[in-house]
């Protein structure tokens, strides 16, 4: 059930209420932010991807039906647009790796190798979700959201078989998988230092 | 050795049991607002770089050659009219191809 508030918010920002989207910036973004800080792992680019996510909003708000939540919506295209992110950055590497071949030593860029810390982790646990955040990029795409859906957000496995439109037993298989897989990683990474 | 194994594993996985949400940053909807007005500016200019627009402009020169070329005057009149004026102009600035006087004078003097 859609409540009647966010009914009147949508139908105000279909009308072009520029006060509208002010509050439904304020109102979620910081679920968008931290949704694609779990992704991107870098806090520039969940900015830019942020941004992206509310001007997406802006533009194709017209055609938002009002019977799903509106979280699940936006949900929906952060995940999306972290994961779109990913796979230019993933080609822009491997541009970059055919790019070093033809550049001196002189040209070539010191490669940024460096942990993600999680800033809304306590101090003592940094270490640890450093590694699992490093794990988290091993993964397959929609492990992965499913994965920082569930920890970061904090979701029920409902909740995200509503945004990923999977049914609840394919969200309990894809974290099951999930949880196996990085088992296998950071088991991987303990035992080979 | 193995128990050790797993739970450092488990210690890992759960390390983001108690995870804060991380808030947007500050001032974020004001930059927002400035890269949206920043994408539009640069939609309305971006026109005149398009591929299409330029395509268009170059269609539309294309279409006045043409039809430039197919409006030139065809008929007898039209083209008697454009000598007389032609001649004019070349007696105005001397650029008239030798008269009898210029070819030979004795025989022009002797003919007067």
């Amino acid at each position: 059930m859609v409540p009647q508030e966010e009914l009147v918010l949508v139908e105000r920002l279909k009308q072009g209420d520029e006060s509208a989207f002010q509050i439904l910036v304020e109102q979620y973004q910081d679920l968008v932010y931290n949704t694609a800080l779990g992704i991107v792992q870098n806090q520039s680019d969940a900015e830019d991807v942020a941004q992206e996510v509310f001007i997406q909003i802006f533009r194709s708000i017209g055609s938002f039906k009002s019977e799903a939540k509106l979280s699940t919506w936006i949900y929906r295209i952060t995940t999306t647009r972290s994961l779109d992110l990913l796979r230019v950055k993933k080609s822009e590497k491997r541009f970059g790796l055919l790019k070093r071949l033809w550049e001196t030593e002189e040209e070539s860029p010191v490669e940024n190798i460096s942990d993600f810390n999680h800033p809304g982790v306590s101090l003592e646990r940094k270490e640890e979700a450093a590694q699992l955040m490093a794990a988290i990029t091993q993964l397959p795409e929609n492990q992965k959201v499913a994965f920082i859906l569930h920890k970061l957000e904090g979701l029920s496995y409902l909740e995200i078989a509503e945004i990923m439109g999977n049914t609840l037993p394919a969200v309990e298989s894809l974290m099951h998988r999930a949880k196996l897989n990085l088992r296998k990683i950071l088991e991987k990474k303990i035992t080979t230092p | 050795m193995k128990q050790d194994i797993t739970s450092s594993v488990d210690k890992v996985l759960n390390s983001l049991d108690q995870v804060k949400r991380v808030s947007a940053p500050p001032y974020f909807y004001t930059r927002l607002r400035t890269r949206i007005e920043a994408d539009h500016i640069r939609q309305q200019n971006g026109l005149f770089f398009q591929p299409a627009f330029t395509l268009l402009v170059l269609l539309f020169l294309l279409v006045i050659n043409v039809s430039m070329l197919l409006n030139q005057p065809t008929t007898p009149d039209q083209k008697w009219a454009e000598s007389e004026e032609q001649t004019q102009w070349k007696t105005e600035y001397a650029l008239q191809e030798s008269t009898p006087h210029q070819e030979n004078p004795i025989e022009w003097v002797v003919a007067k």
